[in-house]
């Protein structure tokens, strides 16, 4: 009797497999994009992954606000002097935001095609 | 015990099939992992010193490479208080407080002030490290809480209390004495001269140590990426996102410096901290000044003269600066972009 190649139960082993490998680079791709800030000062570090406005305290006060839309990130107000952090922008994917005075640093979480920057 | 009786087990078509495509699956789940996974051969330390944020990257092979970026970030905090111009330990404080008398130093900081005289001289005092007054005029030290415009008065004023031919040096007791009330400020060398500590930090700890180390948009490199490749370092955009180009580096330094972050505004008008120890304003007529050299130190103080220099006549910048070892990208106010002919050597892979 002659044999088929594939059978309906090798079909499904292949699909499955075939589903997981997929899964696997798509959730490669969502971590390389990049959708998660991370907010570090002296004694704490927050993770931001929804968009919207946050205040960041530090000692119980509010010292800066961060707006986050899902792709970019920017400080929108801060008790700085220089507002070095204000004047930063939107920052992109592999982007970092610093406030010298308050000692944080924003960084949004993935892939650049570069190493570091000079500024 | 294994089974010797093979006759229990059917070898079929489909069982070969089906046995080689899972071997097949699973061997390339394993190469897919090995391929995408991050190299963790890179320690990376983050912190805060020389008034700026620092992060120090760095693989030993010989040692673990925390030891070694700790030992960096202490150095370059140490660094801070000494040549600080407000806190109480430092040396320059010190100094400051004690004009027309000499005053003994340790070898580290005679080393320094020698090496900042020798750039004011070189660079024509467009690097001037006796600017200190002019900047606590402006409100551009400390904390910048108190920044203002000065009257032109006592800009003039203060500018008889800037010059680096005021600095002293005794050779031989290792003495330093500042004249005519100047007051030391080492914000435009201070940052390289750690960094360039930190790069022999890393190698004394390890010869073959790579890696690189950044502080405030300043970068020394250790070591070529995982022993061979160049560090591809992106160039800020001056005005907006993102960057304007890239540069590869395998060894040296580079530094830049704008008007773009440390500035503040009065009716419309930009102020930033960059001095023109000549006028005593900010300098005018360039966003931004980029510039690659074998050391940090130069490339920090080339990078704060060529920025005050180009203001005044670019085309001196670009072609001069090379022969002082300094590889220069200048963004000017217009928003051309001017470059020495070997910077661009630096922009190949």
């Amino acid at each position: 009797m002659k044999r088929k190649l594939f059978s309906r139960r090798d079909l499904w082993i292949l699909l499955a497999v075939s589903l997981l490998l997929v899964g696997f680079f798509i959730l490669r791709y969502y971590e390389a994009k990049g959708n998660v800030l991370i907010v570090e000062g002296t004694n704490f570090k927050k993770i931001i992954s929804k968009p919207g406005v946050y205040d960041i305290d530090k000692e119980g006060k509010v010292v800066m606000k961060v707006e986050f839309d899902g792709e970019r990130v920017r400080v929108i107000d801060s008790v700085c002097p220089l507002k070095v952090c204000v004047k930063t922008g939107w920052v992109k994917p592999g982007g970092t935001i610093i406030c010298v005075p308050n000692a944080i640093v924003i960084h949004f979480e993935g892939k650049r095609d570069y190493d570091t920057e000079t500024w | 015990m294994w089974p010797t009786d093979s006759k229990n087990i059917r070898v079929t078509r489909q069982r070969v099939f089906l046995f080689s495509f899972l071997l097949l699956a699973v061997l390339g789940f394993f190469l897919t992992m090995i391929l995408l996974r991050k190299p963790a051969e890179y320690y990376e330390l983050k912190g805060f010193a020389l008034g700026t944020y620092v992060r120090i990257v760095v693989s030993s092979k010989r040692m673990n490479p925390k030891i070694i970026a700790e030992a960096i970030l202490d150095d370059m905090q140490r660094i801070t208080y000494k040549f600080s111009t407000t806190d109480p330990r430092s040396v320059l404080k010190m100094l400051n407080e004690r004009p027309d008398e000499w005053v003994d130093v340790d070898e580290e900081t005679f080393a320094l002030l020698k090496a900042a005289y020798a750039f004011a001289e070189l660079t024509e005092g467009a690097f001037d490290p006796t600017i200190g007054s002019l900047l606590e005029l402006w409100g551009f030290q400390g904390n910048y809480e108190n920044l203002r415009v000065p009257s032109k008065e006592e800009i003039s004023k203060t500018l008889e209390r800037v010059g680096y031919t005021n600095v002293h040096f005794d050779e031989k007791r290792m003495r330093v004495m500042l004249k005519n009330g100047v007051k030391l400020d080492l914000g435009g060398i201070a940052k390289g001269y750690a960094l360039e500590r930190a790069k022999k930090i890393a190698l004394s700890f390890d010869p073959q140590a790579t890696g690189f180390v950044e502080a405030g948009g300043d970068i020394v490199v250790v070591g070529p990426k995982f022993g061979k490749y160049p560090w591809v370092i992106g160039v800020k955009n001056p005005r907006g996102e993102g960057i304007v180009g890239y540069i590869y580096l395998k060894s040296g330094a580079v530094a830049t410096s704008g008007d773009y972050e440390r500035y503040f505004e009065v009716d419309g008008v930009r102020y930033h901290h960059i001095l023109d120890p000549k006028s005593g304003y900010p300098a005018q007529g360039v966003w931004s000044i980029t510039v690659i050299s074998e050391d940090a130190v130069t490339a920090d103080v080339l990078a704060t003269a060529g920025f005050v220099e180009a203001g005044r006549d670019w085309k001196k910048v670009v072609l001069d600066f090379p022969r002082m070892g300094g590889h220069v990208m200048l963004i000017l106010s217009s928003g051309e972009v001017k470059k020495s002919d070997t910077f661009e050597l630096f922009e190949k892979q």
